[in-house]
């Protein structure tokens, strides 16, 4: 019975809130307000749940110095108050500090020189110009894209220069336009899902 | 210690130390610093937990302030769709804290209400996109021309029936990523990686603060 | 082209009704009839095949599982067929989730992989620790010592008495030999590459959607070794490892939705060639 109930609900909501494509109509904000309050509402969920594993039972079998983290996080609410703003910046201070500590180590390796030594295509691959050519084409991509970024040398402005850089737009749009496709199927196959669960699970057609 | 120090210098201090030592962490083996990176890092688990709060409160403020607003103009209609958001809120954040959020009703809930919301208000978006797709997407320069055609490939690409009837299609919508689309990001991947590893410096170094938020020093 | 104006004008200004209806009942249809085209597999899903193929039995995977309702439609069959071809090898599977909604989403996944039945003991073979917040110095946590962050599961059982967690003690990326991201953040997954395959050299899949394949292919195959391209991704790993699922059913409804937007895209530009220079 919870099951089919369940099911009903799913399906008016589901139609609900895609009328909001349509138009806005008081069914549409009705069901978009509610999407706010349960979304907003399992984030809450979630995070005191993390507060309570990761924050409150630590201190609880005698790890005290969770003390300072929960302490840290309460001062965050601080940003609320005109008087008190300052105490919000001790943990987000931290915070930054330790995301930004987290991700610039890995991006020196993972988007820097991980991907330059990447980049060292052979130009010439034995008994394969397929590759070589394609390899090419890549150099010649990569380098022309990178031009095209350089807005502050002068010798960027030059007549090959400014060729390169316009090779580089052109390459740039061929992936822009792969990018968008593939968009385009991102969406199709998220919408293919609430048809397939309109159609087969609530309405039984299939 | 003067407001300034205790106010704004030790916080960016505190910025400057954290980050050092889970950079130290990445290039030195040592078991104690390891381990109080781990332990760092596992405050800031703690911390932004606590900041996902922001939301709810963010949303009370907002539309506290709206059905004020609204009742003291007389319109209730309007009204009732904060207090359908905040009922919602209110009444789904007590059930998740009391019963537990792995329980059956939790997940009963979850999977009735919010999955279809979440799933098809996503998916509402392929509307919009259609319609930008029809009326937007226009081959008026060579550059869009480009978008265009190879928009069209891909999408014929990504389609099992093309495929089946022109294999041509794979090949060339793959010849497009690995060699196009990877060289072209790629240029961006490193350009983005040289500049986050600037604004980490700067932030490092106190050069960046508008994170501290405020406007008094 | 003054004379196509006419043509070429209507072309341009189709009524929004039409392509939406046809979307839908293009969709539609095809749910009813599918059309049963094969799905043709791509080097990036074969890698990601491969990649799972190769584990030995006790080996671990790490699994981000990090998708939210939004993309349901594909991950959820991804992560079923992957699950199910990790399970065929032997290997032990750690789960947690970077998203807020992901833990309640895995319940469903769970229900149609059924490990229990399929002799897959939980806390021995397979654990489930839930949602993690902190972003990318959480998967640092998760990495240096899973145990120092997870206290108890996703149930509240403690993570002490699993089996499977006293094996992962720091460091715990030495007992990791596979970490598999599913996540519609591209950023979750340059996250994971930058802390788990730069820094430990970790094999690396992950199914990402459609859309955040781009910002991906950079890493492939220098720091991630295989990605699963969404909804097509998952269709193809159903037909590589012989479980036929929801994805290939899918894969039809790409095909018609695929096809509508396409016209639509071309009529809309053939209407403006039409009337481009020629008045209004």
């Amino acid at each position: 019975m919870a099951d089919v109930i369940g099911l009903w609900i799913s399906a008016i909501l589901t139609i609900m809130i895609t009328t909001l494509a349509w138009k806005e109509t008081p069914v549409s904000k009705t069901a978009e307000h509610i999407y706010l309050g349960v979304m907003t509402a399992n984030t809450l969920v979630q995070a005191w749940g993390n507060i309570n594993s990761v924050g409150i039972q630590k201190i609880m079998s005698g790890q005290i110095m969770y003390i300072i983290p929960v302490v840290l996080g309460i001062m965050a609410y601080a940003r609320y108050s005109k008087e008190n703003f300052w105490l919000y910046r001790y943990p987000i201070a931290l915070v930054v500090g330790i995301g930004v500590g987290t991700a610039m180590s890995g991006l020196v390796g993972g988007k820097v020189l991980d991907q330059i030594k990447g980049s060292f295509w052979s130009l010439n691959v034995p008994g394969d110009i397929g590759a070589s050519v394609n390899n090419l084409i890549m150099v010649i991509t990569l380098v022309s894209a990178m031009i095209y970024f350089i807005f502050t040398i002068k010798a960027a402005r030059g007549p090959l220069m400014t060729q390169l850089s316009a090779f580089g737009r052109y390459a740039m749009m061929a992936a822009f336009g792969y990018s968008f496709a593939n968009t385009i199927a991102t969406r199709i196959n998220q919408y293919a899902g609430r048809i397939a669960f309109l159609m087969l699970e609530w309405l039984q057609l299939g | 210690m003067s407001q300034r120090t205790i106010r704004r210098q030790i916080p960016l201090a505190l910025t400057f130390i954290v980050g050092m030592i889970i950079t130290a962490n990445w290039f030195i083996d040592a078991a104690p610093l390891g381990a109080l990176s781990n332990t760092i890092t596992n405050f800031n688990t703690v911390m932004v937990a606590f900041m996902m709060g922001f939301a709810g409160v963010n949303i009370l403020m907002i539309h506290t302030r709206r059905i004020q607003r609204n009742m003291g103009q007389g319109n209730t209609v309007d009204s009732v769709y904060s207090v359908l958001l905040l009922g919602t809120l209110i009444i789904w954040t007590l059930l998740g804290i009391v019963m537990g959020r792995s329980s059956d009703t939790y997940q009963w809930l979850y999977t009735n209400v919010n999955l279809p919301l979440s799933a098809t208000a996503y998916a509402a978006t392929l509307f919009y996109l259609a319609s930008a797709t029809y009326r937007v997407i226009r081959a008026r320069s060579t550059e869009t021309t480009i978008l265009v055609v190879v928009s069209v490939v891909v999408i014929m690409g990504n389609m099992p029936m093309f495929v089946t009837y022109v294999p041509a299609l794979l090949t060339i919508k793959s010849w497009i990523a690995e060699v196009v689309v990877t060289a072209a990001y790629r240029a961006i991947t490193i350009g983005v990686g040289l500049g986050g590893i600037l604004m980490g410096i700067r932030t490092l170094l106190a050069m960046e603060t508008g994170f501290l938020g405020g406007t008094e020093e | 082209m003054g004379e196509n104006g006419g043509i070429g004008k209507t072309l341009a200004n189709l009524p929004t009704w039409l392509y939406f209806g046809l979307i839908i009942l293009a969709m539609g249809y095809i749910t009813l009839y599918p059309l049963g085209f094969p799905v043709p597999i791509t080097d990036q899903t074969r890698n990601v095949y491969n990649a799972i193929e190769a584990l030995q039995p006790g080996d671990i995977i790490l699994m981000d599982q990090g998708y939210g309702a939004g993309t349901i439609a594909f991950h959820e069959p991804g992560f079923v067929v992957v699950f199910r071809h990790a399970m065929d090898k032997g290997a032990k599977i750690v789960i947690v989730s970077t998203g807020v909604e992901s833990p309640m989403l895995l319940e469903r996944a769970l229900e149609k992989i059924q490990p229990e039945a399929k002799g897959y003991e939980y806390g021995v073979d397979w654990v489930h620790l839930g949602y993690v917040a902190g972003g990318e110095p959480s998967y640092a946590s998760i990495l240096g010592d899973i145990n120092g962050l997870f206290t108890d599961d996703w149930e509240g059982t403690s993570t002490s008495s699993l089996p499977l967690m006293k094996e992962l003690s720091a460091p715990t990326n030495e007992k990791i030999d596979l970490v598999y991201i599913m996540t519609a953040g591209g950023d979750v997954v340059e996250g994971w590459i930058r802390q788990s395959a730069v820094r430990y050299d970790h094999t690396l899949i992950t199914q990402v959607n459609e859309m955040m394949v781009p910002t991906i292919l950079p890493y492939y195959p220098i720091n991630c070794d295989g990605i699963m391209n969404g909804g097509v991704g998952a269709a193809e790993y159903e037909v590589l490892s012989g479980y036929a699922g929801e994805a290939v059913k899918l894969s039809d409804m790409m095909t018609m939705g695929g096809l509508v937007v396409l016209v639509f895209l071309i009529l809309g530009n053939i209407g403006y060639f039409m009337t481009k220079g020629g008045g209004s």
